[in-house]
């Protein structure tokens, strides 16, 4: 009797849902469609862009629609001011160890063995660090905990995120009338390496995060 | 049951009838957002180039693509991202190759280097004012491609170097790599550096 009445039900639930399904499809396909315009806005540049992903748990380099590289997620946080996909610019690259690039003295000859060029690789560029974008999104990349001195530094981050930063950052723009928003990533050490690299200040980026805001 | 059950039959018989001018609009407005969405697909799509090359700077590496199948995987060498400042402090440069889309602007054979003030402050030694002792041959390799701003995908002498970023901002190559990309990339081909 109970196994029919739950039958039953799930199929009357089934009947009744498909208004709820059929309003949250329209809601995505909008925001999908805002983020096509967007993208199709950056595509038609010839600029770099990125794209965070989050509803795919992927960050893109693109350039004219084309995937030039792909970091996957491993984990992400987001709290604020709901993010709609439309083109932000990076003011602003902040890292506690920003690289610093070489300044050669004239009169010593760059071309020697290999120890003596000075360069400014990918090795050097920080894992831990954070976009400025304007908008007052502010996207922290850090590497995936793995234990120890990493997972700690990770709860300290955490706890000053949402402590302090979040808070205060929300409090002052909501003053002044503006949105406030930051997102957490959690990259391999290698990709947030690389994201440092392939995202100069000035680059243009869209955060996509349709359904991704509730979890 | 049976009262729960014709309950909710009622229930579902009356939004259907209450909703049923709602239903359309948005059955409508969803495959209008469908259509428009795979249009702008399209459209994206089709800024997509069939060839290119794609530089990788971080990696130094250079692909060529051609009807997007890849062709040519190269071992490059791309900026130092160094900075100079000449002696009085009024110029700087930023040893660093660009990013973004590039067109192939030029194509050169046994190319000649003009070499630019930056060389001459680096080595210490004096700017010439006269054009032919800016010149030097054999620096470039057999082929250059200019792709704008003065940067030049080319040979080196340095081939040891290649995958390394050692470079004032242009690309470097390998002889053979070179000569391969000389014979198949045509003046006026995409390049996109990142």
């Amino acid at each position: 009797m109970h196994v029919s009445k739950s039958i039953f039900l799930i199929i009357i639930t089934l009947l009744f849902g498909a208004e709820a399904v059929s309003a949250s499809e329209i809601e995505r396909r909008m925001q999908e469609n805002r983020l096509l315009k967007s993208e199709y806005q950056l595509a038609k540049t010839r600029n770099i862009y990125i794209l965070f992903d989050l509803v795919k748990k992927k960050v893109q380099i693109k350039a004219k629609g084309l995937l030039l590289r792909e970091f996957p997620v491993e984990k992400f946080k987001f709290a604020g001011t709901p993010i709609q996909p439309k083109p932000i610019i990076l003011q602003n690259k902040a890292a506690l160890l920003k690289p610093k690039r070489v300044r050669i003295k004239p009169k010593k000859k760059v071309e020697g063995t290999l120890s003596d060029i000075p360069a400014f690789e990918v090795k050097d560029m920080p894992v831990r660090y954070r976009f400025d974008f304007d908008d007052g999104i502010h996207v922290y990349v850090r590497p995936k905990p793995e234990g120890g001195i990493s997972a700690l530094l990770v709860l300290l981050s955490s706890l000053k995120s949402c402590g302090i930063t979040m808070p205060v950052g929300v409090l002052w723009n909501a003053l002044q009338q503006k949105t406030y928003a930051e997102l957490s990533l959690y990259l391999s050490p290698e990709d947030a390496r690389l994201l440092y690299w392939g995202m100069p200040e000035g680059s243009r980026g869209i955060i996509y995060a349709f359904t991704a805001m509730d979890r | 049951m049976a009262i729960e059950g014709a309950g909710y039959l009622i229930a579902w018989k009356a939004s259907k009838k209450n909703d049923s001018k709602l239903v359309k609009p948005e059955k409508r407005l969803l495959d209008s957002l469908k259509y428009e969405n795979a249009l702008l697909r399209k459209k994206i799509e089709a800024l997509q180039p069939n060839d290119y090359i794609l530089v990788d700077t971080s990696g130094n590496v250079l692909y060529l693509h051609k009807g997007r199948r890849m062709i040519l995987r190269a071992t490059i060498s791309c900026g130092s991202g160094t900075i100079l400042t000449d002696s009085e402090g009024k110029r700087e440069w930023v040893f660093e190759t660009p990013r973004g889309e590039f067109t192939i602007q030029s194509k050169y054979e046994k190319p000649t280097w003009i070499k630019p003030d930056w060389a001459f402050i680096e080595e210490g030694k004096p700017i010439p004012k006269n054009v032919m002792e800016r010149a030097e041959t054999g620096m470039l390799g057999d082929y250059a491609f200019g792709f704008g701003n003065g940067y030049f995908i080319h040979g080196t002498l340095y081939t040891r170097l290649l995958g390394k970023n050692i470079t004032h901002g242009c690309i470097r190559m390998g002889d053979q790599d070179l000569k391969t990309l000389y014979e198949t990339v045509p003046i006026g081909a995409t390049i996109l550096i990142f």
